[in-house]
């Protein structure tokens, strides 16, 4: 989920900008030099996944998994998913420069809001339900998240000028939540039966 | 906005970044018309010097594109008891935001042509970034290489059992699967990884990259591209379309 170049007003980029580096600072800080290619392989792991589509109806979606990424990674993934978004604003022109730190919020900070609300739910041992709520949740707080992290902007931006977009916006992306929610479910579950430790190695100590 | 493979990719990166941000800021229809012109012939001499295809540039504003249709359905159409509105305020907000978004992406597209990822990421941690963002960003290229060849042996592998992608459960469930070994692929290399460190009596901290100096022939290149730019930005605040604007 990109919001393209060229949308939001100066005071939104630059606030989103702002927020956007402090949460980068904030998850450096907590990612220690020896972590590092832990992160790195991580968030290569997500990049690979968002280009990764799914038919859906006449259409497809493509794997956005932020809930799940933040769910492994915590505070890192503020610098992991500005990093993928340099690079797809750079090699494709997704996204852009201007709107990096826009981007990067909405799609990390309800990252951030799933490894807090699912991570007590994650444990080795924890029933098979358990597991699949934890991934499950995850991916409803990640795309619903930056769907209203976006609608946000936008409504800060155009006002009520962008109140159909905000709308359609918010449409586009129920499939996709209800994509990145079952695999994000599956995937957890399926990470606890063949490497427990797994699901606590991204924010080991 | 030449795109010559000499010039530092430092510069070229600063000036995609910088090109964006000002562009972005840009609200003027004179100005804009005339960065979506600049970033046209920019991408003409990228194309011209081989850096990159007419092909792959429109693929590439093609995707671009994808979100502006969602745009032009809702800002200059509105649904009303009568039907279908047409509203011209709203026309003219969606060509600005039409405009502003091709005009950065061309511009991106012909300043950075012929970069690839590495070059990407080694030009980011050479502005001066903070070390371990930089070093975080080096080791992602590299490692978004192997992951993609990782993922490509496990779609072949699934190809080869008769897989195919599909809007049913069993496709869902087959792909998590997959996601989940690709997770456990990059967990075990990352192991192996810290091991490698520790064998190499890594002492928890990367050292300084040293970047070097840019030669003083690509400055007054970029000096030169940069004033392209600056055009665009007083071509929005001279008297004359000021007044051309009042008198519309």
């Amino acid at each position: 989920m990109h919001l393209a170049e060229g949308v939001l007003d100066g005071p939104t980029l630059a606030a989103s900008a702002l927020l956007a580096v402090g949460g980068i600072a904030l998850g450096l800080k907590r990612l220690d030099d020896a972590r590092l290619p832990m992160a790195a392989l991580l968030g290569a792991v997500f990049f690979v996944a968002s280009t990764v589509h799914v038919p859906v109806g006449v259409g497809s979606v493509h794997l956005i998994l932020n809930g799940l990424a933040g769910l492994l990674l915590g505070w890192a993934v503020f610098p992991v998913i500005a990093v993928a978004l340099i690079l797809q604003a750079a090699l494709f022109s997704f996204g852009g420069f201007a709107v990096l730190g826009a981007n990067t919020l909405l799609l990390a900070l309800p990252a951030v809001a799933a490894h807090y609300a699912c991570r007590p739910l994650l444990a080795a041992d924890a029933p098979r339900a358990r597991l699949l709520t934890a991934g499950a949740l995850a991916g409803v707080i990640g795309i619903a998240g930056a769907a209203t992290i976006a609608g946000l902007m936008l409504a800060a931006s155009g006002g009520r000028a962008f109140g159909d977009l905000i709308a359609l916006l918010a449409a586009a992306h129920v499939p996709v939540m209800l994509v990145d929610a079952t695999v994000g479910a599956l995937t957890v579950a399926a990470l606890a039966r063949l490497m427990p430790r797994a699901l606590t190695a991204g924010t080991a100590a | 906005m030449s795109c010559d493979r000499r010039v530092d990719s430092r510069l070229r990166l600063a000036l995609a970044v910088t090109a964006s941000v000002c562009i972005a800021l840009i609200d003027h229809g004179h100005a804009l018309a005339w960065l979506l012109a600049a970033g046209l012939a920019g991408c003409a001499v990228a194309v011209a010097a081989g850096e990159t295809g007419w092909r792959p540039l429109a693929r590439r504003m093609a995707a671009v594109n994808a979100f502006l249709v969602l745009v032009w359905l809702t800002l200059p159409l509105s649904l009303t008891a009568q039907g279908l509105a047409w509203s011209p305020e709203g026309a003219l907000l969606a060509a600005k935001i039409s405009a502003r978004t091709n005009a950065i992406a061309l511009a991106v597209s012909a300043l950075l042509a012929g970069m690839d990822a590495y070059a990407v990421a080694r030009a980011a941690a050479a502005l001066g970034l903070p070390l371990r963002f930089a070093r975080l960003m080096l080791l992602m290229v590299r490692y978004v290489e192997l992951i993609g060849d990782t993922w490509a042996r496990l779609q072949r592998a699934a190809r080869a059992r008769g897989f195919a992608m599909r809007a049913d459960r069993r496709s869902i469930a087959v792909l998590a699967q997959m996601m989940a070994l690709l997770l456990v692929h990059a967990l075990l290399r990352a192991e192996r990884v810290e091991l490698a460190l520790r064998a190499r009596a890594f002492s928890g901290a990367f050292g300084s990259p040293h970047p070097g100096r840019v030669p003083g022939s690509h400055w007054a290149w970029a000096a030169g591209t940069a004033a392209a730019l600056l055009v665009a930005v007083a071509l929005a605040a001279l008297p004359w379309t000021a007044a051309w604007a009042v008198l519309r």
